[in-house]
């Protein structure tokens, strides 16, 4: 089997439920890991078939591609209370970019639909806890889904979630340009992020985490999406955008039905803050009526 | 503003027909024929909808050896023209071919300059070839009578043509796709080594295209949906 830098592989890379990305597992030290090839920018190797003037416009896509993602990748790992996967090493390997992360033992989706809810509880809190934090170091990851929480089960027996895949992140002051395509799924899409890429002016920010993060707390809590119109619209975000409400199911304990009605807002501005909704499981609230950050301020009364 | 999202597919099969091919094309082409209801029941599965999709046949082989160097198709428009498409594909047939190397680059070239959609608000535009080939230099039978004109001079402005994220002048960067199910040698292992947004299967002549295979491609075209 191949070896990538040091990595030996234990399978050949593939790209089995990955958009176009290749991945595998490999061993160094001892150590399991799971490893990613990234198809786009690709290193070109072969100098003598590109004129010098290619050859260094492709080399400073590269560098770029490089420096941005190394500070990318240590912000997310500061950022990383345990549940972030630890992006382990970051390289280039001939023509192409590898990512290497811990490997997870991850449990089936099977398992986790029958898991207790006080399992499930606890791994909404703990996604809620280091997506805020992710957020507060000015990083969005844009591709929050099912697919990319791994649950694993820990030596007491409780279940709990990582959040995996950071190829979509973005810091949130340099946001994808409006004509360009966001990538993510579709089932997860907030709406502004719909809008922006069908009228090609606006922006995203981290409240297109925080929507698709109700969706997917309500697939947790009940195995579906929210409800909507589903004869009228394909995805939530339409059904948004067609002015209707989602429905949160009522199976869901009334605090997260709340919270999650609350994530699910259409208006990113009216979207509730992760660091908010932290607050709040925790049972304070540091947000006014008014919507405005307070500290220490209670709405004045009569004089 | 139009509520709906719009998901547009454009695909372009390469197909390598030279004789080589004899003992796998039938299989390349069920799986051509296949394509579009395989995507879409995976896709329906994920919860996903296709709003259109659209594919076009290039058949290629040898200017310097063959008669019919290169033939291609109009986008089929499925699963409205799904007879028509078929028969297109059914009228394949694996000959000629002359020395190794086949032309491949040149059939690249035209998938490349398709006419690919320009609407939907998220597209993809798909070239998957099948060759069991190394391919000759771009340019290799440009004193052929058949050659035509307006080629890429050399594999440098092939490259252009592909582009990047900061250049795209006939393929958007972000919709594009390239998948390689070619052999490990020349010049397919120089593209996957110098362009972006490829996936290589590599191949070894005489085999076909491995059933796991033909599931990833479908399953990696569903998921970057």
């Amino acid at each position: 089997m191949r070896e990538i830098n040091g990595y030996q592989l234990e399978t050949e890379l593939k790209t089995t439920n990955s958009g176009f990305s290749k991945w595998g597992f490999a061993r160094k030290n001892n150590r399991s890991y799971f490893i990613k090839e990234l198809i786009d920018p690709v290193y070109p190797v072969y100098e003598d078939l590109l004129d010098p003037a290619t050859l260094a416009h492709k080399r400073k896509i590269c560098q770029m591609f490089e420096d941005h993602n190394r500070l990318l990748y240590q912000c997310i790992n500061n950022s990383s209370d345990g549940n972030l996967v630890h992006i382990e090493d970051f390289f280039r390997h001939g023509s192409h970019y590898y990512m290497v992360m811990e490997k997870v033992d991850a449990i089936s989706l099977e398992e986790v639909r029958r898991i207790t809810n006080e399992d499930k509880l606890r791994i909404c809190k703990a996604l809620v806890h280091c997506l805020g934090k992710l957020h507060q170091n000015g990083i969005v990851h844009a591709d929050i889904k099912l697919d990319n929480i791994l649950f694993r089960r820990l030596p007491s027996g409780k279940v709990t979630g990582k959040v995996i895949d950071f190829d979509n992140c973005f810091w949130e002051k340099q946001p994808p340009s409006p004509d360009e395509e966001i990538h993510g799924d579709l089932v997860y899409m907030a709406p502004e992020t719909f809008v922006m890429m069908q009228m090609e002016e606006g922006t995203i920010t981290r409240a297109i985490d925080v929507f698709a993060l109700g969706i997917l707390f309500h697939q947790i809590f009940t195995g579906r999406p929210p409800g909507f119109d589903a004869s009228k619209f394909d995805y939530p975000f339409e059904a948004v955008l067609g002015g209707e409400r989602l429905i949160v199911s009522p199976e869901i304990p009334d605090e997260w039905r709340q919270l999650i009605d609350r994530m699910l807002a259409g208006i990113p501005e009216k979207r509730i803050d992760l660091s908010e909704a932290e607050a709040l499981l925790r049972g304070k609230s540091t947000k006014t009526e008014y919507g405005g950050q307070a500290a220490y301020l209670i709405p004045a009364g009569d004089l | 503003m139009a509520l709906k999202m719009t998901y547009n597919v454009d695909m372009c099969f390469c197909i390598d027909a030279t004789g080589s091919m004899g003992p796998v094309i039938s299989k390349v082409k069920e799986n051509a024929i296949s394509f579009y209801q395989d995507v879409t029941r995976e896709m329906e599965r994920k919860q996903k909808s296709l709003d259109h999709m659209r594919v076009r046949v290039i058949v290629f082989r040898d200017y310097v050896a063959d008669e019919e160097p290169m033939m291609v198709s109009r986008f089929f428009d499925l699963p409205a023209q799904a007879v028509q498409f078929e028969a297109c594909i059914n009228s394949i047939e694996a000959n000629g071919g002359g020395d190794e190397p086949e032309d491949g680059l040149e059939a690249l070239a035209y998938a490349i300059r398709s006419d690919w959609t320009k609407e939907g608000t998220k597209r993809r535009n798909i070239i998957v070839v099948w060759t069991d080939a190394s391919t000759h230099a771009i340019g290799y039978a440009k004193e052929q009578p058949k050659y035509p004109k307006g080629m890429p001079a050399d594999f440098n402005e092939l490259t252009k043509w592909w582009g990047d994220s900061q250049m795209e002048p006939y393929i958007k960067n972000a919709a594009k796709r390239l998948v390689l199910f070619a052999p490990d040698a020349p010049y397919w292992k120089q593209i996957t080594s110098t362009w972006n947004n490829v996936i290589h299967y590599p191949s070894t002549a005489g085999k076909g295209l491995q059933e796991y295979t033909y599931k990833e491609i479908v399953d990696a075209i569903c998921n970057s949906i």
